[in-house]
C-alpha cells in the first residue's frame, strides 16, 4: 500500500473518523485528539499492509483501539440496565423526537453500544466491518446491535413520556 | 426459517444487503411470527431515526488542514528517505563508493587480523630500547643522583626491580661504566646500565626476556655466541638471552668494539 493510497483514504474517511471520534470523545477537543493519533498511527502501520486493505475499516479498528487505550469503555450490557418498558407508539417517536433528544439518548448508551450503531446506521458499516473494528464474531455483533437498538428505544420512550407527562413552563405563563 | 435465523439477517435487511431468495424467505418468516416483526419494527425505527436525526460531527477545516499537512511532512520525509536509498542504489558511481566503502569496512579488519604478521616480540624490545637509549642521549649526562659505584647501582636494583640481574661486567679502563638505573622495557621492569667507550655511549639492558623468542636469522657469530643483531633508530643492537634474562645492548659502536663490549659482558 503506497502513501498515496493512504493519505487518498485518510481524506474521504476523515469525516466519518471525526464523526466517530466526537460520539465517543468528552468535547471537540478530545475528537481532534484522537483523529490525529489516529491518522498518525496509521502513517506509521498502514503502509506495510497489503493493497487492497479495507483502509476505512484500518483506520476505524486503529481509532477504537487507541480509544480503548486512552479509556476503558464501559461494559455494562443490556442485562445490567433496568429498561423501563413503556407501552408508547413506537411512531409516535418518529414524528416527535428532536435531534437533541435523540443525541442524548445515544450518549446514555455504552461507548461500544453507540459506536456500533453510529458505524452501521449513519456510515453504513456492515456486520463483517463492525466485527472487525471490534473484535468480534458475527454473531455477537448482531446481539450487540440489538440489544443497543432496545436500549436506545426504551431510553428514548422514557424521554418522551416524561416531556408529554410534565408540563411546559410557558403554559403557566401564558394567559 | 427460524427466529434466531431471522434476527441474524435484520441487520442486512435494514441495510438492503439481503439477495433476493434470502429476503423473501425472511419476510415469509416475518409475516408469520408477530414478534420478529416487532423486534424487526423497532430495529427499523431505531435506525431510520439514527440515521435521519442524530447528529454529524464533520471534521472542522482546521482539523482537516493540520492532518493533511502532517501526512504531506511524513510524505516528505518518508519519500527523501527512500530518494536518498534509490539514489544510493541505482546511481553507478555512488554504488561504487558505497560498495568499495562497505568492501574495504569488512576486508581491512579481516586483513589486519589474517594477513598482517603481528610484530616481532624482538622487533618490538629492540624498537623500545633504541627508543629509552636516545631519551638517554637526549638528557646526558644525566643529572640527579643516579649511582655511579657498582656496589650502590646493585643496592639500588635490589630495591626497585623484582629479579636479580646478573651482571658480571662493571666496567674497566677501557669501556667505563657511567651510572645505573632501573627503567621499564616492553612494560617490565629492567636493569639499564651505561658504558662509555671512547666518546661512544653504550646501554645495556637487562631484564626477564625467557617469553622473548630470539629471532633465527641476522645473528652476529662472536666467539661461539650468536647474538640476534639489528639496527634501530641508527644504532647497533645485540639481542641475546641467559636464562629467564635477555640482554641487550644499544650502542653506536662499530662491529668491532661492539664485539669486545658484547664478550666482555657475555664472558667477563
Amino acid at each position: 500500500m503506497t502513501q498515496t493510497e493512504l493519505t487518498a483514504a485518510i481524506v474521504v474517511h476523515l469525516d466519518t473518523l471525526h464523526n466517530l471520534a466526537a460520539w465517543l470523545a468528552r468535547d471537540s477537543a478530545d475528537a481532534a485528539a484522537l483523529v490525529q493519533a489516529t491518522c498518525r498511527q496509521a502513517l506509521r502501520m498502514i503502509p506495510q499492509q497489503r493493497s487492497g486493505t479495507n483502509l476505512r475499516v484500518g483506520l476505524l479498528t486503529i481509532m477504537w483501539g487507541l480509544y480503548r487505550q486512552a479509556h476503558t469503555p464501559s461494559a455494562v450490557g443490556l442485562s445490567e440496565i433496568a429498561v423501563e418498558q413503556v407501552a408508547t407508539d413506537k411512531r409516535v417517536l418518529f414524528h416527535t423526537l428532536r435531534g437533541a433528544d435523540l443525541d442524548a439518548g445515544l450518549r446514555q448508551l455504552p461507548e461500544v453500544q453507540r459506536a456500533a450503531l453510529i458505524l452501521t446506521d449513519v456510515e453504513g458499516c456492515p456486520l463483517e466491518d463492525l466485527a472487525t473494528i471490534f473484535g468480534w464474531s458475527k454473531p455477537r455483533t448482531q446481539v450487540v446491535l440489538s440489544t443497543a437498538r432496545q436500549l436506545l428505544e426504551s431510553f428514548l420512550q422514557a424521554r418522551l413520556t416524561a416531556t408529554a407527562v410534565s408540563p411546559a413552563p410557558e403554559a403557566k405563563d401564558s394567559p | 426459517m427460524t427466529c434466531d435465523e431471522a434476527r441474524e439477517r435484520f441487520e442486512d435487511l435494514l441495510h438492503d444487503r439481503l439477495g433476493a431468495a434470502e429476503s423473501q424467505a425472511l419476510r415469509q418468516h416475518l409475516s408469520e411470527c408477530p414478534r420478529c416483526m416487532e423486534e424487526l419494527d423497532t430495529a427499523g425505527l431505531i435506525a431510520t431515526l439514527i440515521r435521519h436525526r442524530a447528529s454529524y460531527h464533520r471534521a472542522p477545516d482546521h482539523l482537516r488542514q493540520s492532518i493533511l499537512q502532517e501526512v504531506r511532512r511524513e510524505r516528505t520525509l518518508v519519500h527523501r528517505l527512500r530518494d536518498a536509498l534509490h539514489t544510493l542504489w541505482t546511481t553507478p558511481p555512488v554504488l561504487c563508493a558505497t560498495t568499495a566503502i562497505l568492501v574495504l569496512a569488512i576486508a581491512l579488519p579481516l586483513y589486519h587480523r589474517w594477513a598482517v604478521p603481528a610484530p616481532d616480540p624482538a622487533a618490538r624490545v629492540v624498537g623500545e630500547a633504541a627508543r629509552d637509549y636516545h631519551r638517554l642521549l637526549l638528557n646526558y649526562p644525566p643529572h640527579g643522583t643516579n649511582p655511579a659505584e657498582p656496589t650502590q647501582i646493585q643496592q639500588w636494583f635490589q630495591q626497585t626491580l623484582n629479579f636479580f640481574p646478573a651482571i658480571q661486567f662493571w666496567g674497566n679502563q677501557e669501556i667505563r661504566l657511567l651510572r645505573g638505573y632501573p627503567t621499564y622495557i616492553m612494560e617490565r621492569r629492567a636493569a639499564c646500565l651505561i658504558f662509555k667507550m671512547g666518546d661512544a655511549i653504550s646501554t645495556l639492558y637487562i631484564f626477564p626476556g625467557a617469553d622473548i623468542p630470539i629471532p633465527p636469522r641476522n645473528r652476529r657469530h662472536i666467539n661461539g655466541y650468536a647474538p640476534y643483531q639489528a639496527t634501530a633508530q641508527e644504532q647497533r643492537v645485540l639481542l641475546w638471552r641467559q636464562g629467564e634474562l635477555a640482554f641487550l645492548i644499544v650502542s653506536p659502536l662499530t662491529n668491532p668494539e661492539l664485539d669486545q663490549l658484547f664478550l666482555r659482558i657475555r664472558n667477563p
